[in-house]
């Protein structure tokens, strides 16, 4: 038996639906399942978005549910952990269907990604999401990584990101928001609760 | 007086030709004028060019005469110095109008910038272009600085570049091009030493 893997253009992939829940990233016109996370994983999110809503609006803030169009050459769709949006972004993308934020709209303020296990898995938010945030000019993507235990704030200056490490009790410093008071270990202790 | 910059798409701008020899590059759907380089840094291409030629057909090498579409939204098309086509590559631009190497190609081999002074342009090719060549999949950038006597070769490893960079008279270590002997003087001084 042959197998072929169906290759989507990103408007079929826009449109798709396969009648499940299962949250998929499009990745060079191939679909991947985004299993669900180890639950310390989503431990950490969630901790982050406590913490942002004690500084900007809720509507702001999306946690696992808004997917963003990074393309290169081929078509690609990721969906990130969280993502502070723009008032700007937050006007283009109220009214779509999806919530998708394509490639004609502003760029959203922050991006953050917790780290699971396993290289395939480092490699996607150290290596590739790396570039391709860089690419879509996000100004910020944190990497919160639970296994190393550390925290990597990228901050984007003249097209390319510039990496500081946070880890233990240093204070996270962020050009975004820099009214946020945490550690490195204050986030990353909300996975073992 | 207001001046106002017509913004173009991607198709605007393929479908451009002011009537002069002016080569431009696209960012963010505005025309960016490539200006004539010093003499030193088109003797360095063509000097790249000749050695390039005792390895590979000629029908596979580019010197300052095709462009690279990055991506769609913003709209941005950057124009190096140098480029190594795969035949793959060829065969997908090898009967096109215009030469353009667009979004739905295979990538180039190698894409070679000799950085020009003043922070603009090493931003450009140093920020900007890196994380646009990344991106693009584009698996070998080299660039090449006379100012700062260098090369510094970005080699695409699971989605982002790892950096070397050589010089005086060590060999540039290529991995696409094993066969290449060359050290970073004989490319700044642009002759056989």
């Amino acid at each position: 038996m042959v197998t072929t893997t169906k290759k989507f253009t990103l408007e079929e992939y826009l449109a798709y639906d396969d009648g499940t829940d299962t949250q998929y990233e499009l990745v060079d016109g191939e679909l991947i399942e985004m299993p669900p996370e180890a639950d310390k994983n989503n431990l950490i999110a969630t901790y982050l978005v406590s913490e942002f809503f004690k500084l900007i609006p809720f509507y702001l803030i999306r946690h696992k549910c808004t997917e963003i169009v990074v393309t290169g050459n081929r078509p690609c769709v990721r969906l990130p952990d969280l993502i502070i949006l723009t008032e700007e972004l937050f006007a283009a993308i109220r009214y779509g269907k999806r919530g998708t934020i394509t490639q004609d709209m502003p760029s959203p303020a922050l991006v953050v990604e917790v780290v699971s296990p396993g290289k395939v898995n480092q490699d996607r938010d150290y290596r590739y999401k790396r570039t391709e945030y860089a690419a879509r000019e996000i100004p910020e993507y944190w990497i919160i990584d639970p296994v190393q235990e550390k925290v990597t704030v990228l901050t984007l200056i003249d097209g390319i990101y510039e990496e500081s490490v946070f880890q233990e009790d240093n204070s996270i410093t962020s050009a975004s928001f820099p009214q946020l008071k945490l550690t490195a270990l204050q986030v990353l202790a909300a996975g073992g609760v | 007086m207001v001046t106002t910059t017509k913004k173009f798409t991607l198709e605007e701008y393929l479908a451009y030709d002011d009537g002069t020899d002016t080569q431009y590059e696209l960012v963010d759907g505005e025309l960016v004028k490539m200006p004539p380089e010093a003499t030193k840094n088109g003797q360095i291409a063509v000097y790249l060019l000749s050695q390039f030629l005792k390895l590979i057909p000629s029908y596979l090498i580019r010197c300052k005469d095709i462009e690279i579409v990055v991506t769609d939204h913003p709209a941005r098309v950057r124009f190096p110095d140098l480029v190594i086509l795969t035949a793959e590559s060829f065969a997908a631009i090898c009967d096109a109008k215009r030469c353009t190497i667009t979004q739905n190609m295979p990538s180039p081999a190698l894409v070679i910038e000799v950085v020009s002074p003043g922070k603009t342009n090493e931003d450009r090719d140093y920020r900007y272009k890196r994380s646009e060549y990344a991106l693009r999949g584009i698996p070998e950038y080299w660039i090449i600085d006379p100012i700062k006597e260098q090369v510094t070769f970005l080699r695409l490893v699971n989605g982002l570049y790892e950096e070397t960079v050589f010089r005086g008279n060590d060999d540039i270590a290529s991995a696409t091009f094993p066969d290449l002997k060359l050290t970073v003087s004989q490319v700044l001084t642009a002759r056989e030493v």
